[in-house]
């Protein structure tokens, strides 16, 4: 990978690298880190990583560094405590993404990371499971699990709409 | 199986209806109401009762299979709903799928409360972005070596001992072995028939500087015959060297090149080692008119310089070798920028603190 598609790699990515930890470790400062972290080996083995891959390579990165991170933390902050907007939603949101938002931050750790890949990034199972080393079929089986939680936490679409 | 007869003629009536006799049983059984035809009325009353299949096949048993996801704890009408919205049923189970939900509003609202929990990226930008980009290029082992390759050479060029031109006729060797000592000599002065040279070093042995000194007006001279070692060899040959008298200050080793700037030069169709390499020089690295060679002096400064300018082509780099001069045109210090590396040295001092 030259210098320009890392360059380029950084304008397109970085963005949904750091939200994708922001939104699991709900930490703005560590996420920032987690994701400069990951860029930074990205560059360090720009020259062995191939463009078209870089994008899986930093989310892979991202997903480990984040696991690590948590693991060392051991901290399980949960998610209302934390005002939506100290994290920089500009965006007022509506009752369902609010209500959708809560019900993010109380997935496991395992679910809320496949759901966010999938929906956030549209990667299929496969890539999902080489993200985060599972099978492809416990990925599948925590993106059900996490869409009937979701569902029956956000209720009945009659109260929503 | 038992015998047939009167007191259990029933259970083989029953096993000849569901097909389970074999063909002497049925001998059997046939023989059996020829003697009581009476009883060939109640086995056909008994087969009356037997149903028939038919052929109707349940319309729903496609969705009685197994599932596009058999999840534990999940309802099969929810892995249904989801694996809809996630794309993973076949074209013919998405079809008999989208069938149920027009035909079942309780489905239609379930799988619509599942498309609720699709979620869309946010406007969150990653802080600090621009410090993530690089700007400079990678390394490749050529360009590293590239650039060690012009640092030495830069490097060569400000510890290299130089010739001062203020002391042409004094040559200093500081190379010489130390049991030897180093000793300045003196050449005579150039005469108009003297040939242009110039003793870039030359040596002494210890001691002998006392009686060269003391017999420093001695004009003797030596015509040194030199043995044709390289390609300026034949040039050199033509010159003779002039040193005090060898007795007295014998010469152990002494380097001689032409001295370009005042010579005359060679004929047009013989150009020596150094003319040479400059014609190239201005022709190939600086892209000059190569006639300036029998104009100007080779100046390694030029060479460095190219050298540097050259890099900077071919790795984007921005090196800069920067010269300061006095104000006899001579180099008073250099200067060399990169990212790596930010040097400034003198390489002579000015006039005025030389003593």
């Amino acid at each position: 990978m030259t210098v320009n598609e890392y360059n380029y790699c950084v304008n397109q990515h970085a963005d949904a690298v750091y939200r994708f930890v922001l939104k699991n470790i709900r930490d703005r400062e560590k996420a920032r880190d987690l994701v400069q972290d990951s860029f930074e080996k990205l560059w360090i083995n720009v020259r062995e990583v191939v463009a078209e891959k870089a994008k899986s390579y930093l989310f892979t990165t991202a997903y480990h560094k984040m696991i690590d991170q948590t693991r060392a933390d051991k901290r399980t902050a949960a998610w209302e405590e934390v005002n939506m907007n100290r994290l920089g939603h500009s965006e007022h949101y509506s009752d369902l993404m609010e209500k959708l938002n809560e019900g993010i931050s109380r997935l496991p750790a395992d679910q809320r990371s496949v759901i966010m890949l999938r929906d956030y990034e549209g990667y299929s199972y496969k890539e999902i499971a080489d993200i985060t080393s599972l099978s492809e079929v416990q990925v599948k089986v925590y993106i059900y699990r996490a869409r009937v939680f979701l569902k029956e936490y956000i209720g009945s679409i009659e109260a929503l709409v | 199986m038992e015998s047939l007869s009167e007191k259990n003629y029933e259970i083989w009536f029953l096993d000849y209806l569901d097909g389970r006799l074999g063909e002497a049983e049925v001998n059997r059984l046939l023989d059996f109401l020829e003697l009581h035809p009476q009883l060939k009325d109640e086995l056909r009353d008994l087969g009356a009762f037997t149903l028939d299949p038919g052929t109707d096949k349940y319309p729903g048993k496609e969705d009685l299979l197994a599932g596009p996801s058999d999840i534990p704890g999940i309802a099969r009408d929810d892995r249904f709903c989801i694996a809809r919205m996630e794309s993973d049923l076949t074209p013919s189970e998405t079809e008999a799928f989208d069938r149920r939900l027009e035909q079942e509003p309780g489905l239609d609202r379930r799988y619509k409360g599942f498309l609720l929990t699709r979620l869309t990226p946010e406007p969150i930008a990653c802080p600090g972005k621009k410090e993530l980009r690089h700007n400079t290029r990678v390394l490749a082992p050529w360009i590293i070596t590239a650039v060690s390759a012009a640092a030495l050479f830069i490097l060569a060029l400000i510890l290299w001992p130089r010739p001062d031109s203020n002391q042409r006729d004094v040559a200093v060797n500081p190379a010489v072995p130390a049991e030897t000592g180093t000793e300045e000599i003196l050449v005579p002065e150039k005469t108009e028939t003297e040939p242009h040279v110039q003793i870039l070093s030359a040596a002494v042995p210890k001691g002998v500087s006392a009686q060269h000194e003391a017999s420093s007006g001695s004009t003797d001279t030596l015509t040194r015959d030199f043995t044709p070692m390289n390609a300026l060899s034949p040039y050199l040959r033509e010159y003779e060297i002039r040193i005090p008298d060898p007795t007295k200050s014998p010469v152990l080793f002494a380097m001689v090149i032409p001295d370009t700037e005042n010579s005359t030069g060679p004929d047009d169709e013989y150009l020596s080692l150094s003319q040479v390499a400059l014609k190239l020089f201005r022709e190939k690295i600086l892209g000059e008119d190569p006639e300036r060679v029998r104009e100007t002096r080779f100046s390694i400064w030029e060479v460095a310089g190219a050298g540097v300018d050259r890099i900077n082509k071919l790795t984007g780099s921005e090196m800069k070798l920067a010269r300061e001069y006095d104000n006899n045109g001579q180099v008073m210090a250099i200067s060399f920028n990169s990212r790596l590396f930010d040097v400034a040295t003198p390489v002579r001092l000015p006039e005025n603190k030389q003593d």
